[in-house]
């Protein structure tokens, strides 16, 4: 390989290697450069990621049954990566040079730009982390439309109440009437889980918001109403002249006595 | 056999990150035949795809923590570090001698699908991998399900491998700009 590989290149060789047309000493190069240059590793997940979906249009096979026996005894032995690492390349090298398997230590590789692997250093404790995630996941598994084959509907019910009666007021003429606004229903549907995560939390922002300016307008609403309907009992701050800083209105003036016609400036 | 959301195969990898090896066997009882379709194609022999299989899972549950759905679907990251060892495996030159005892037949055609499978992602690599002139398209998906050498396409298809590495790497460009437009 030459010493100097150019930008195109990089990506063509990324390409290639996630394809699986280079042949030995290509690849074997290639592998080197993944270990060395996280770069190229990013752009080689990326191609992996691309044509993965490939995968869906092959026929699958039922290995053997005592495969499965054949694995599991050797799980034991092997100890898991932690969580949220700095991701490293696949360490293949083993099955390069025909060695026996074995758990070679790998380099570890400092931040990658585009990595399919976690790279954030783990801050929670890892069970907080994957009960969330879980949870997640979850409630992602909860939105979604039930396939055909299982029983049962897995989405809940959009509407939470049942129409109202007629002699009844319907719930939201009752809580306008009791001056309460209820929040902009949140869409359910099965969006991608990184825009659903992202709607959550931005969503309990808005909610939040979206609450405290209709307490406020309740608030404003009944000042209002009372300036309209019984100023009088406001105590002296809230009342009108005050908040809008509009001169007092004159107290009532005492009952005039009756007006005696004043005298005619002219008298005949 | 039942088929598994990506939502649901997540969930197992996370209950494997935590340690959890029933989750494993679930995990292989639900992915097993998959990706060892996969691997079948590319070494083409049930003994080296048992080997590829059992270094699969084995890895699979040493860095299952490491996984992100945000990031990638669980089956193109399990499928993924398949396909790198059954490639490394088939590059060998021991294996590669070997070639002639092949015990699968390589063929073009991908399997079937059903409508369920086919995610928005797939027709959106369908269509580019679509847009490519026929017989570029054609080597494409034959070296991405063999995992062909550019040697190995040069003579199944009759070509010259100088016009075989262009003409891939001319695809994968036209991909790449189709799928990021």
């Amino acid at each position: 390989m030459p010493d100097v590989v150019s930008n195109e290149d990089l990506h063509a060789l990324a390409g290639e290697y996630a394809l699986g047309t280079l042949d030995y000493d290509e690849r074997k190069g290639a592998s080197a450069l993944l270990e060395v240059d996280p770069t190229f590793l990013g752009i080689v997940r990326i191609w992996e990621k691309r044509l993965g979906d490939l995968h869906l249009m092959v026929e699958s096979v039922e290995p053997e049954p005592q495969l499965w026996e054949r694995i599991r005894p050797k799980v034991a032995a092997i100890e898991q990566m932690p969580r949220g690492i700095a991701p490293e390349p696949d360490k293949t090298a083993e099955l390069f040079e025909a060695a026996p398997e074995g758990e070679a230590a790998s380099t570890a590789v400092t931040a990658v730009p585009a990595n399919y692997e976690t790279t954030a250093p783990d801050t929670e404790t890892p069970p907080a982390a994957i009960a969330e995630a879980e949870l997640q996941l979850a409630e992602l598994a909860a939105l979604r439309p039930a396939p055909a084959e299982q029983d049962g509907s897995a989405l809940p019910p959009v509407s939470e109440s049942a129409p109202a009666p007629d002699d009844q007021p319907s719930p939201a003429e009752s809580q306008i009437e009791r001056g309460f606004v209820p929040p902009p229903p949140m869409l359910r549907r099965s969006p991608p889980m990184p825009l659903t995560q992202h709607v959550r939390k931005s969503g309990r922002g808005w909610m939040a918001a979206s609450l405290l300016l209709g307490l406020v307008a309740i608030l404003l609403a009944g000042l209002i109403g009372a300036w309209r309907f019984f100023p009088e009992r406001l105590p002296a701050k809230l009342r009108a002249y005050t908040v809008l800083n509009i001169p007092a209105p004159p107290p009532p003036a005492p009952p005039a006595p009756p007006a005696r016609p004043a005298p005619a400036p002219f008298q005949e | 056999m039942a088929t598994f959301s990506s939502v649901e195969i997540s969930l197992m990898l996370a209950s494997v990150a935590n340690g959890d090896a029933d989750a494993l066997e679930r995990l292989y009882l639900a992915t097993s035949a998959k990706i060892y379709g996969v691997v079948l194609r590319i070494v083409r022999r049930h003994d080296l795809a048992a080997d590829v299989m059992e270094d699969c899972y084995l890895h699979i549950w040493k860095t299952a923590g490491r996984f992100d759905p945000k990031l990638i679907s669980p089956m193109s990251w399990m499928i993924a570090i398949a396909r790198a060892r059954a490639i490394d495996l088939a590059r060998r030159p021991d294996v590669a001698a070997s070639d002639g005892e092949a015990e699968i037949a390589d063929s073009e055609s991908p399997g079937s699908l059903s409508r369920r499978e086919l995610t928005d992602e797939l027709k959106r690599l369908l269509t580019c991998v679509g847009r490519l002139e026929p017989e570029r398209q054609r080597m494409l998906l034959l070296a991405y399900y063999g995992a062909f050498t550019r040697d190995q396409l040069a003579s199944k298809i009759d070509m010259p491998v100088d016009l075989i590495k262009a003409a891939l790497r001319l695809s994968l460009f036209e991909i790449e700009q189709c799928l990021t437009s």
